[in-house]
């Protein structure tokens, strides 16, 4: 999510002030961006390692670094995602500090304003004003600057790896969980969610059809993008037993030529991502959208940003919105 | 303006004075405030505690790694980026002989940007922490000898002519960082708009120290050619009536200023107008006399920038404003009374 | 009077691509002598004036200061042997007159036997004899043109240079002040400097320079002392405009009126 709306915003300052209007040669050059998240999910629980110590856990970073936690009372999350899973193992009341990608539990709201990315990413006095004994986020976090900024206060920055696929959710939570000391709830916890992904996969493997689908995410119509195979959500649309009709690139420019090439006969965004372009109206006078499959017939899917590619405890949930929304004839069986 | 003798020399006096107690200021000020706010007691009890003194006032660890971890580095870095971008350019309003020349203006803060960006986008390779500096003073050295080149006509520089040229230079440098920024992995992203915005947000020792070499470097080789910046106002072939070798003034000049520029821009990215404010107020007070200019100028762009990032960091608190927009906001303003000005009293060459 | 010239020049020539600005000029001025250089615009005096300083190396022949070529001279040394004084010295930034003029010393500067008090005695006789001691304090920039040209002229003055060069050093001066300066010049040359100015008023040059050079087209249409090259034919055809030569009523020396 941060990622992905930091290079959007990165974009679209690029574009403006490189004054030019090719912003097709742009977008296409960011592609490679995604392919490098994906694959680095396979090796996370070789890389992230956890044991007891005597006086606290000892935990070897996505950064590579080396991060002894011995006090987890005031705990900073900088992803969305992790939030869900603290407020889910039961240590929300620990949660001191969230940033603008939490948007859920209710809770998590409550905590006063949120870290704000600066220029797209964070800066390390908001940071340190909490007060945390323990910060906690994804591989994506950055620059390494600001994290080394937080480390030089005295304060853990724990950096766990990415996961964007539907079994890299339990790695997370049990990371997670590992890091304030709270595994047998993480164990719970990554089961109940295993069961629920798998609940919906095995409803939507019912289906007799694979409706063609294709994902769309927006900063604004400057910053148009089109997910492909190896994007998060490419797990998501197979979990969901619909074949993901992009093309190209895991992360693409959305331009004309791409649609035709998809021809979804369903398009699925984000709130935000719709919200940013102007409500579904706007969606749908994009270029080459009227003449694609889903655009003849307005068939697009809106679903919460946070829910939908946070890959989360609430990702089960998320999942089997998404089976009934595409296989509607399923809701009697579920 | 009476320019009378006297009277500069009255006001030379204060200059200084007044130079370093804004800069004490701003410095309490900068290592104080932000999102996490320290008293001025204790920010000067934690400097004296790492001097080995003990003024027997509290703090906690944890203010004494914000102050002396976080935001000294940060503080000395913006001294010298500022001090940087106030010398050379009071240096190159002297050599170009035009009162609106300014690291960013003419465009060799945008060559400075390219050439770092290209040495990160490559990999620094054996050049390390000093990748970034070298290639800022290579893309800033080209710039100027370009510039040089090509704005000068007759010995002179008409102001339209080295307006225009730095806009040309710093269209091709942004839209080439534009391209290096997406052309390479993902991360650098970020790095484009540190180029384009100017930020301290990511300084640490490791990251100013070659900074502050060149700068330094720089800075400590300026004040020798005051006297025959001097002269150089007078005229190109004034100068060399004079006595003064005027190409070799001139190429080492550009050296010593594509080093501070380099340096300066390869760690905070383009902080627009400090070059022109600060010489342009020092000025006021010293008279053009590069003797008390360059050195005041130096200083005067430290302390501006100080300011100048200490309003970055707590304007928006906690959000973190870019300090090259900062800049940009009060010197643009003042950048285009400044060319009426030039136009309205020497017409086209300014 | 030693045997050789302050300033010399022997068959020089100048050239721009294929464009010949100057052709066989061969002048010399002793040291205590005032050349004057006339001739219409685009002569080749301001060229001639440039390979005389220094600034321009001639295609052809040779410029020697004091019996050595000028070429040979660093540019240090050469400062302390010439001083120049351009058409117009324009400065964007606002010096003082004085500090202008105290900047004519910095060749000097290298030299031990210089001191701080020679230079402010040297600056304030310069500015005493231009008459600009009362602009001392006045901005550079904000004086008018005549004055600028004094201050200037100050400047030269305070280079202490055996040998002194002027480009129209009258050309915005009023009445009193172009008589003024150019008895200024006299009494430098009597003093022992060469003096060579370029000068456009040709009744100024008659009167008060012992030689002239008039150039036409680069080349050296006439030189000698005034009463020889103001021959009524060759001013007027060179000048392309009908003259008269006659005898000035007060002064000796010729005067040309336009007839």
């Amino acid at each position: 999510m941060r990622r992905i709306a930091s290079l959007a915003a990165a974009l679209v300052v690029i574009v403006a002030a490189c004054g030019g209007d090719d912003t097709s040669d742009t977008v296409t050059e960011t592609t490679p961006a995604p392919a490098t998240t994906t694959t680095s999910t396979t090796q996370a629980p070789t890389t992230t390692t956890t044991e007891p110590m005597t006086d606290g856990v000892t935990f070897v970073g996505a950064d590579g670094a080396e991060t002894v936690i011995t006090d987890t009372s005031r705990i900073v999350s900088l992803n969305g995602d992790i939030t869900e899973i603290l407020f889910e193992l039961g240590v929300g009341d620990q949660v001191v500090g969230v940033d603008v990608t939490t948007t859920y539990p209710p809770e998590a709201l409550q905590l006063g304003p949120p870290l704000p990315p600066a220029r797209g990413f964070l800066t390390a006095e908001p940071v340190i004003a909490l007060d945390p004994t323990l910060v906690i986020g994804d591989a994506q976090i950055g620059p390494a600057e600001v994290v080394d900024q937080i480390r030089s206060a005295g304060i853990p920055v724990a950096l766990i790896e990415l996961q964007t696929t539907l079994e890299g959710i339990r790695t997370k939570i049990e990371t997670v969980a590992m890091i304030v000391g709270e595994e047998e709830a993480g164990a719970a916890l990554a089961d109940r969610v295993d069961a629920e992904v798998a609940e919906a996969t095995e409803l939507a493997a019912t289906a007799a059809e694979q409706p063609g689908v294709a994902f769309v995410y927006a900063r604004g119509p400057e910053a148009l993008l089109l997910f492909g195979p190896g994007s998060p959500t490419s797990a998501l649309i197979a979990g969901a037993n619909a074949t993901d009709t992009v093309l190209g690139p895991p992360v693409g420019p959305l331009t004309p030529e791409a649609l035709a090439a998809a021809n979804p006969e369903v398009f699925v965004t984000t709130a935000d991502a719709l919200g940013s372009l102007g409500g579904p109206d706007a969606f749908f006078e994009l270029p080459g959208v009227a003449q694609t499959t889903a655009g003849e017939n307005r068939s697009l899917l809106v679903y919460d940003d946070a829910l939908f590619l946070g890959f989360g405890p609430r990702t089960g949930e998320a999942l089997k919105a998404f089976v009934l929304d595409l296989h509607p004839e399923l809701a009697d069986n579920s | 303006m009476t320019g009378e003798r006297p009277a500069a020399q009255r006001r030379r006096r204060w200059l200084w004075p007044i130079l370093i107690g804004t800069g004490l200021a701003a410095v309490i000020a900068n290592l104080g405030f932000g999102a996490f706010d320290v008293g001025p007691d204790r920010v000067v009890a934690i400097l004296f505690d790492h001097a080995g003194v003990d003024l027997g006032i509290e703090f906690t660890p944890r203010e004494d790694a914000v102050v002396w971890s976080l935001r000294l580095p940060r503080l000395v870095l913006a001294f010298f980026v500022g001090a940087a971008l106030g010398g050379t350019g009071a240096a190159l309003q002297g050599l170009f002989r035009n009162p609106l020349a300014d690291p960013q203006i003419i465009g060799l803060s945008g060559g400075a940007a390219l050439g770092a960006g290209v040495v990160l986008a490559i990999g620094p390779g054996v050049l390390g922490r000093f990748g970034g500096p070298i290639g800022g003073f290579a893309g800033a050295l080209g710039v100027a000898l370009a510039v040089y080149t090509l704005a000068r006509y007759e010995g002179r520089t008409e102001v339209v002519n080295l307006v225009l040229t730095g806009v040309a230079v710093s269209a091709v440098a942004g839209a080439a960082i534009g391209y290096l920024s997406v052309a390479v992995d993902t991360p650098r992203l970020q790095t484009a708009l540190f180029w384009f915005l100017g930020s301290f947000t990511l300084s640490t020792w490791e990251s100013a120290r070659p900074t502050l070499l060149f700068v330094a470097v720089s800075l400590a080789l300026l004040p020798r050619y005051a006297t025959r910046l001097n002269l150089l106002l007078l005229g190109e072939a004034e100068a060399r009536h004079l006595g003064v070798n005027v190409e070799r003034v001139r190429t080492m000049l550009l050296v010593v200023i594509a080093l501070g520029v380099g340096g300066a821009v390869a760690a905070a990215g383009i902080i627009g107008f400090v070059g022109l404010l600060a010489p342009h107020a020092v000025r006021l007070v010293t008279g053009p006399d590069h003797r008390y200019l360059l050195p005041a100028s130096a200083v005067g762009g430290g302390v501006l920038v100080l300011i100048a990032d200490l309003a970055a960091r707590t304007l928006a608190s906690p959000v973190e404003i870019p300090v090259g927009l900062l800049t940009a906001l009060v010197g643009g303003p003042f950048f285009l009374w400044l060319l009426h000005r030039t136009r309205a009293e020497y017409g086209a060459w300014g | 009077m030693g045997m050789t010239p302050a300033l010399s020049v022997r068959a020089a020539g100048y050239q721009i691509g294929s464009a010949a600005l100057l052709s066989d000029v061969t002048l010399a001025v002793p040291a205590g002598g005032l050349l004057g250089i006339i001739g219409p615009n685009g002569a080749g005096k301001t060229s001639l004036l440039s390979l005389l300083a220094g600034d321009r190396s001639p295609s052809t022949g040779i410029v020697e200061l004091a019996g050595t070529a000028i070429g040979d001279f660093r540019p240090a040394e050469l400062a302390r042997r010439r001083a120049v004084l351009p058409q117009q010295t324009l400065v964007p930034f606002p010096f003082t007159a004085r500090d202008i003029v105290r900047m004519g010393r910095h060749p000097h500067h290298a030299d031990p036997a210089n001191s701080r008090q020679r230079d402010d005695a040297v600056v304030a006789e310069a500015m005493a004899e231009t008459d600009t001691l009362h602009l001392s304090n006045r901005v550079y920039p904000s004086l008018s043109a005549g004055e600028q040209t004094r201050v200037a002229l100050a400047r030269v003055f305070a280079q202490e240079t055996p040998v002194i060069l002027l480009d129209e050093p009258t050309a915005t001066l009023d009445i009193h002040h172009q008589e003024q300066t150019m008895r200024l010049l006299r009494t430098r040359a009597a003093a022992g400097t060469a003096i060579v100015a370029v000068l456009h008023d040709l009744n100024l040059a008659a009167a008060y320079a012992d030689q002239l050079v008039l150039l036409a087209s680069g080349r050296v249409a006439a030189q000698g002392t005034p009463r020889e090259v103001f021959d009524q034919q060759l001013l007027s055809s060179t000048y392309q405009q009908s003259m008269r030569v006659m005898d000035h009523p007060h002064r000796d020396c010729p005067l040309v009126v336009v007839e």
